[in-house]
């Protein structure tokens, strides 16, 4: 049970801007895919959720390949992006309609993990609204929801911090955590390095397109000779070295 | 300043240019054409059977003159940002105004003489018209459309006390000078209609500056306006109706179905999403009254195989209505599960079209047997359009 991201080159037009890059997410685990902007966080996503079609290499999911068996891979994935994506025309109920219809997902079971989720961020009481009125953080809550609800095996999860109030950032570290428990494995890009640092199991560091570095922050702090340094650290040494180069 | 309105109406053309270019790569418009051209012969075919000097053709003359007085509007192509920009230029904007009226002039004088040409044969049935009395005819629809633009610009500088009296006089005035026209007689006519241009120029040359956000607010109506027009023949950018719940269409929900993903979504950006629905709903009643009124049997079945076709073709751009949003792409969905629920809801929705226009065939003559011919066309011709016609378009659209 594994996603396993094999010599990917890929991007949006002729010129690829992801080189060769591999890495696996394991079940059980929180794999935090940091890098500076425009290093290849959000195309890496793009390609993992059938967005982008890959110039080469292959992207499988429990033995299910995106390219040759696309429905049987999507089932298995649920997305959180990083701007809050919603349906104009839909309630908050109706986008939880849609996302067991199309994830084929068990009526009423599904609808009772959706009203505990909805509980939690605080949105059970606007089943009726239309979530496109809501502020950015509310957004970012509902996508949460449907994301979560799901019984998904892997979820990817971009830049979810910003607009969630702490409260909100608390509750989705533990939904994270409650997924992991269940033998999910998650893949979040994200900025905020000292959260990142504290509940990544291992981390997937990207840089100009490539692969730069796979591994716990142990491991990290090993390759950078300072047992001591936090991930923040690290991060700005590889950034100040790459202003040089 | 003047150089100002210059630069903005080249920009303008240049957009409009843009769009009408999709307008005439269509065969949306073919049938457009063909629509007109059997309106026309309609009316051709009228012609001779209309009785002369009969009151009920004058007063159908002074509406439809009315109506055309009201089309083409004040274009200022004011932005919003200019109330900011320009304000320091606000007293040297009269130049820049009166380039615009200019403008508007032009386009405006243009579509009242249209009005007045599709109008004259028919009044030419009613009344012995001399040539003279076409000339004072075809100066007075111009000489409307003067006084009605200056009644449009009066609207931005006055307080907002007098806008209603203002919208008023915009209906009055025609109707006052198309009645003297038609009956009793042109000269008359345009006599008023030149007294009308002349006393709102004098109102106007003494009128204070313009409001900035009503000048700014007037003109955006006017541009979401064409971008109505355009949008029904291509895709619209500027252009985004907002949403509306419309609770009261919930049992049709229902019957367009939800239980699969993509059957909810497009049934909700149907219904919801005024653009589409609006449009559709307008087409329908608009050639149902056509259907109703043509009573020329061939031509009331070529009108009703056209109105289904019109109505599909605009349709199929529900399809990639949610093309922008990711999720289309992540949700466990094949293609052809999307293909397919499309085609269920454009089904459903010209099941209903095609009852409405068959029932309106029946017609001010009552005839049972063009709503036979129709019912036949409708039977055929629906299931042609929601496959072959359907598939093809979003060949098209997927590539």
């Amino acid at each position: 049970m594994t996603l396993k991201v094999t010599d990917l080159v890929g991007g949006y037009s002729q010129i690829p801007v992801l080189h060769k890059v591999s890495f696996t997410v394991e079940p059980g685990e929180l794999v935090g895919l940091i890098g500076l902007n425009g290093a290849g966080k959000s195309t890496t996503i793009n390609h993992l959720i059938g967005l982008l079609r890959p110039f080469s290499g292959t992207i499988i999911l429990n033995d299910h390949d995106l390219q040759n068996d696309p429905v049987a891979y999507k089932q298995q994935i649920a997305y959180v992006p990083e701007t809050p994506i919603l349906y104009d025309e839909l309630t908050l109920r109706e986008h939880i309609e849609v996302t067991i219809k199309a994830y084929q997902l068990d009526h009423d079971a599904a609808w009772q993990r959706a009203t505990a989720l909805l509980k939690t961020f605080r949105l059970d009481n606007k089943l009726d609204w239309f979530p496109a009125d809501f502020s950015k953080g509310m957004k970012q809550k509902v996508m949460i929801v449907c994301a979560f609800m799901t019984d998904a095996q892997l979820f990817i999860v971009d830049e979810p911090f910003y607009g969630l109030d702490p409260l909100a950032v608390q509750d989705l570290l533990q939904l994270i955590e409650q997924k992991k428990q269940a033998g999910a494995s998650i893949l979040m890009s994200t900025h905020v390095l000292d959260t990142a640092e504290k509940y990544c199991d291992r981390f997937v560091l990207l840089n100009d397109g490539r692969v730069k570095f796979t591994g716990t922050l142990d491991e990290m702090r090993q390759a950078n000779d300072d047992p001591n340094a936090s991930l923040n650290e690290i991060y700005l040494n590889i950034a100040a070295g790459d202003r040089h180069e | 300043m003047s150089k100002l309105f210059q630069q903005r109406r080249q920009k303008h053309f240049l957009e409009l240019l843009k769009y009408w270019r999709l307008v005439f790569n269509d065969h949306f418009v073919i049938a457009l054409f063909f629509l007109f051209g059997a309106l026309a012969y309609g009316y051709a075919q009228l012609l001779p059977t209309i009785p002369a000097n009969n009151w009920l053709v004058k007063l159908v003359l002074v509406a439809w003159m009315v109506v055309f007085a009201q089309l083409g509007r004040l274009a200022t192509l004011v932005k919003r940002a200019d109330p900011v920009f320009l304000l320091p230029q606000t007293s040297r904007m009269t130049q820049y105004f009166r380039r615009a009226y200019g403008y508007s002039w032009i386009l405006a004088s243009l579509i009242s003489l249209v009005g007045i040409v599709i109008a004259l044969p028919l009044a030419m049935v009613t009344y012995k018209m001399t040539t003279w009395s076409i000339i004072a005819v075809v100066m007075t629809a111009v000489l409307v459309k003067s006084s009605w633009l200056n009644l449009a610009n009066l609207q931005l500088m006055v307080t907002p006390a007098h806008l209603p009296g203002l919208q008023w006089a915009k209906w009055l005035l025609p109707v006052v000078v198309w009645l003297l026209t038609w009956f009793t007689s042109p000269l008359v006519g345009l006599i008023v209609a030149i007294l009308g241009v002349v006393v709102t120029w004098g109102i106007l040359s003494r009128a204070p500056a313009i409001f900035w956000r009503r000048a700014v607010q007037v003109e955006e109506d006017r541009m979401a306006s064409v971008y109505r027009f355009f949008n029904l023949f291509t895709d619209v950018p500027n252009l985004q109706g907002r949403v509306k719940r419309r609770r009261y269409l919930q049992p049709l929900l229902s019957w367009i179905g939800e239980n699969s993903a993509w059957r909810l979504l497009y049934g909700r950006g149907f219904v919801r999403n005024p653009e589409l629905s609006d449009l559709v709903g307008r087409l329908t009643v608009v050639l149902a009254l056509i259907l109703i009124f043509v009573p020329v049997t061939w031509l009331n079945a070529v009108i009703m195989a056209l109105a289904l076709y019109l109505i599909a073709a605009q349709l199929v751009s529900l399809y990639d209505l949610f093309a922008n949003n990711v999720f289309s792409y992540v949700y466990p969905l094949t293609k052809q599960d999307q293909l397919q629920d499309f085609q269920v809801l454009v089904q459903k929705v010209m099941l209903v079209v095609g009852i409405v226009l068959v029932i309106a065939s029946l017609g001010t003559h009552l005839s049972w047997q063009q709503v036979l011919i129709n019912a036949v066309i409708a039977i055929v011709e629906i299931p042609i359009l929601t496959r072959r016609y359907l598939r093809y378009r979003i060949h098209k659209i997927d590539r």
